[in-house]
């Protein structure tokens, strides 16, 4: 099956469902997929950016099945599905998991994707149990960008994750929505957790939470502090993403000290 | 209008400026109270807590003195800028001078040089540079004189070509996204304390050249030929005050992005306030200038205490009636 | 210089940049029609994906450069365009806003909103600017569009919607959306509102005399004024609709027809319309094809070409005014 994926979330999902794409778009700078995505050895087409994906190209391809989301590609429906059939997921991050199973069905592989989530979950409940006995710290999960400082939420992907394993969260970043912005540091307060997992998107073009570090306010963080990788934390939306933050948070619960 | 002489609304101002920082200080629900600054003065630090301590001194008063400096310095530039080209409707912002310099910064945070402060002050010179040269220039050659709706309409063309770009660069390399984002928008969230120094030496040599230019400009005033005929140069006369109106511009753009409106208003209101005399407009709009951006400033912060929105836009939704009302009274009687 | 605008000068221009829209793109048709099997590929390509595309920039690049015309002749300065008097700035905080407000609506809706807002700025500036002369419109325009881009900005920035990234490029004026009932709509309001739009400046002759004169002859400028802006919102409504924001276009047709042929506004609609429809299909094959397979919005190829081209554009006028 000839299968073209518009966005990097499809493409980590139909990856992880055991299908490689011919075609995808890319993300960020021009030729440039997420380095955690398994690509070594794959022959993967480029269609350009996702904002504009060159649909001649596209078409020239012939491909059986197009994987895609309304949220990015809505206004192209009607133009990707003259092409070959089109499924589209509603939006894209915290729903995740459902739209694995949409693409699934829609790859023939429904199967591979309970397997997968019964996978997930079940490394999910031995975290868990992990966390149990560490007493249960709460995780804070920031990620700084050139200007701004961003606390995720429980309605993005990575907030899902969280929430999926039944991980603690602390009172500043428990609330409904997708993220919080912070630009200055007398806000530092709200990065704390017992646990703070800090993610640095790009840091060549500058990090705030570099300049914050120079500053005498990052003493006030009293919590441990865990580099974590922004390819597969923030910005992979998909199950293999999943599988890797997973193996991260093992890692960094085991390694912390019983209260 | 009540009628104050010059010197004592020049007076009042100063006052103005003089009290604005403590006002500052102590409003709002983050404010300090009077007591505990007081003690601090006398070097008591035990009066409030670390935390308050740290947020004064590396937050709160280098983001107070940016904002005056580079207040003053848009006005100041905006108010040469007015008398040079004779006209009340020019400003740097509407000629397209801050996003010329903006999309200067724009280039240096997508090149592989990293981004320093005096990279950024280079980068957004020559920005401004380029947008002035590439205004005036082409107005000039292409109609002849430098007509005020000319230079208004191309500035709003070059912006639109800089926006153009930044989007380009946006679409081809998203990783710089958010800083470009930022420095489109002009915000004074970043000011470092250690910039403080470099900005207020660079400012205000700015405004010691401004001030000494204000005899030359007034030649310029009274005619080409008058000029000439006391001995001075007009084509030496512009191009020293459009030195001084770049650096004016790229530093303040260089560490707090394009704030735009403040060098359109500010120049009017001097004019109404302090006087016609150039001399008196220009330091009024200094000063007027000084004490307008920290208001605005201390206006969103005040509405958003997570300091996202820029002050820029409170200075449009201020500034742009503004223009539209000094337009319309300009046209109004032809 | 002035060039007699024959149907054989016209047909000689268009048809071969038709072609070469029609023919070139992100890839190359022509080894493909070499090849027996893949020849039904190459026509796939051009009917569904090329030809909607380039019918509907002739027809939105032909209406906007006719927008330039009227309010240029309206303003009495040429470099009056739609796009820098807060049409396309007030089409796209409706957009975001629409979003912010409701994020569950589709797609389709977008132009509608865009078409909602453009139209109410400039009704909202023609209010504002009763009893002043054209340029004072033209002026506050450019004040107005800085003022809702600046509220556009603050948006952006306050909403974390990831939605509002991929407006910000059909916003920038992209045909990568048309299909065919995009053409179909084009098509039918622009077959009424061309035609229109060339009448009306077979009538733009008062508007260039000064008032007094014009009063003496009885015409009557302020209905024609009236007209030529409505005409200038409708047309610029439908190229929001058709592909988002799309700037200099309005600029570029007027000036090229100026310098090639007779200037007088009657006679200068056929080229505008004609140059108008040829630079913006010629920017969307190159957004299209230069950096293939990245697609680049027309509207940003025309304004990173449109500035320079422009700047020449005038020099080279300069130098034959002498």
């Amino acid at each position: 099956m000839r299968v073209v994926v518009l966005d990097t979330g499809e493409l980590d999902i139909a990856l992880a469902l055991g299908v490689t794409p011919i075609a995808a778009t890319t993300p960020y700078q021009v030729g440039n997929f997420p380095d955690y995505l398994p690509l070594e050895g794959i022959e993967l087409i480029s269609l350009g950016v996702v904002q504009e994906p060159d649909l001649e190209r596209l078409m020239t391809l012939k491909p059986d099945l197009i994987l895609g989301s309304r949220l990015r590609h809505g206004r192209l429906y009607p133009l990707l599905s003259s092409i070959a059939p089109t499924v589209f997921t509603d939006k894209v991050g915290a729903t995740w998991a459902d739209n694995v199973r949409l693409f699934a069905k829609a790859l023939n592989r429904e199967n591979t994707a309970e397997a997968l989530l019964n996978k997930i979950d079940h490394h999910c409940q031995q975290i868990l149990a992990e966390y149990e006995i560490k007493g249960r710290p709460e995780l804070s999960i920031v990620r700084s960008l050139q200007t701004h400082i961003r606390l995720y939420l429980p309605d993005s992907f990575i907030g899902s994750v969280m929430a999926r394993c039944g991980l603690q969260r602390p009172s500043s970043q428990s609330g409904p929505g997708f993220a919080r912005r912070l630009r200055s540091p007398e806000q530092i307060d709200l990065l704390d957790g017992d646990i703070v997992l800090l993610s640095e998107y790009s840091p060549k073009q500058g990090s705030l939470a570099r300049r914050w570090q120079r500053t005498p306010f990052w003493s006030r963080l009293e919590g441990h502090l865990y580099k974590i990788d922004d390819s597969y934390w923030m910005l992979g939306i998909g199950p293999l993403a999943v599988e890797h933050i997973l193996d991260d948070l093992e890692q960094i619960i085991h390694d912390y000290p019983i209260n | 209008m009540t009628i104050l002489s010059t010197e004592r609304s020049l007076f009042f101002l100063l006052i103005a400026l003089l009290t604005l920082p403590p006002a500052i200080l102590l409003a709002g629900e983050h404010g300090y109270s009077a007591m505990s600054l007081l003690s601090l003065l006398r070097g008591d630090t035990t009066s409030i807590s670390d935390m308050d301590y740290l947020v004064l001194t590396e937050l709160r008063l280098p983001r107070l003195f940016a904002g005056l400096l580079v207040g003053a310095a848009l006005g100041c530039a905006g108010c040469l800028l007015q008398r040079m080209t004779a006209n009340p409707l020019a400003s740097p912002g509407l000629l397209g001078l801050n996003q010329g310099a903006a999309l200067g910064l724009v280039c240096l945070i997508i090149s592989p040089l990293p981004f320093l402060p005096l990279y950024a002050f280079i980068a957004a010179l020559s920005g401004a540079f380029l947008a002035m040269v590439l205004v005036f220039g082409v107005v000039r050659i292409t109609t002849g004189a430098i007509a005020a709706e000319n230079l208004l309409l191309f500035g709003a063309l070059l912006s639109t070509l800089f926006g153009a770009l930044t989007t380009v660069a946006l679409i081809l390399d998203q990783h710089a996204l958010d800083a470009i984002r930022f420095w489109l928008a002009g915000s004074l969230s970043l000011i470092e304390r250690s910039q403080i120094g470099p900005l207020a030496a660079l400012v205000l040599t700015g405004l010691i050249l401004a001030v000494f230019s204000t005899r030359s400009l007034q030649l310029l005033e009274s005619g080409h030929d008058t000029a000439r005929g006391l001995g001075a140069n007009p084509r030496t006369i512009l191009i020293m005050v459009s030195a001084i109106i770049l650096i004016l511009t790229a530093t303040s753009v260089a560490v707090s992005g394009p704030i735009l409106f403040i060098g359109l208003i500010v120049p009017h209101l001097a004019r109404l306030w302090i006087g016609e005399r150039i001399l008196d407009q220009l330091l009024g709009s200094t000063l007027l200038g000084a004490l307008l951006l920290p208001l605005a400033d201390f206006a969103v912060f005040l509405l958003d205490s997570d300091d996202r929105i820029p002050p820029g836009v409170a200075l449009a939704i201020l500034g742009v009636p503004w223009f539209m009302w000094l337009v319309k009274r300009r046209y109004r009687n032809q | 210089m002035s060039i007699r605008l024959t149907p054989t000068f016209c047909l000689g221009l268009l048809l071969p940049i038709l072609a070469l829209c029609m023919l070139n793109g992100s890839i190359d048709t022509l080894p493909l029609f070499m090849e027996q099997q893949q020849r039904q590929l190459m026509m796939q390509i051009i009917t569904e994906l090329r030809l909607p595309r380039v019918i509907v920039a002739a027809l939105v690049g032909a209406g906007l450069g006719m927008a330039g015309l009227l309010l240029q002749t309206l303003s009495g300065n040429r470099l009056a365009d739609p796009s820098i008097i807060g049409v396309n700035q007030g089409a796209a905080l409706a957009v975001v806003l629409g979003i912010l407000i409701m994020p569950e609506m589709p797609p389709q809706w977008l132009p509608l909103l865009g078409v909602a807002g453009g139209l109410t700025s400039v009704i909202a500036l023609w209010r504002l600017c009763r009893g002043t002369p054209p340029i004072a419109l033209i002026l506050m325009g450019v004040g107005l569009s800085s003022l809702l881009g600046a509220l556009i900005g603050c948006l952006l920035i306050l909403s974390e919607t990831q939605q509002l990234a991929m407006v910000m490029t059909w916003l920038s004026g992209s045909f990568a959306s048309t299909n065919h009932s995009t053409l179909v709509s084009t098509l039918v309001w622009s077959s009424v509102l061309l035609p229109a739009s060339w009448l009306l400046c077979q009538r733009l002759g008062p508007l260039l005399l000064d008032p007094l004169s014009s009063r003496m002859l009885g015409a009557r400028t302020g209905a024609i004024e009236g007209l030529c802006l409505l005409m200038a919102c409708a047309l610029g409504a439908v190229a929001v609709a058709a592909s988002g924001t799309l700037g200099f276009v309005g600029l570029l047709a007027p000036h090229l027809a100026r310098l090639l042929h007779p200037p007088h506004p009657e006679r200068l609609a056929l080229p505008v319309l004609i140059y108008g429809a040829l630079l913006t299909m010629l920017a969307d094959l190159l957004g299209r094809s230069l950096f293939a397979p990245v697609q680049l919005p027309a509207g940003l190829m025309l304004a990173m070409l449109g500035v320079p081209v422009f700047i020449l554009l005038l020099l080279w006028q300069q130098r034959i005014r002498g």
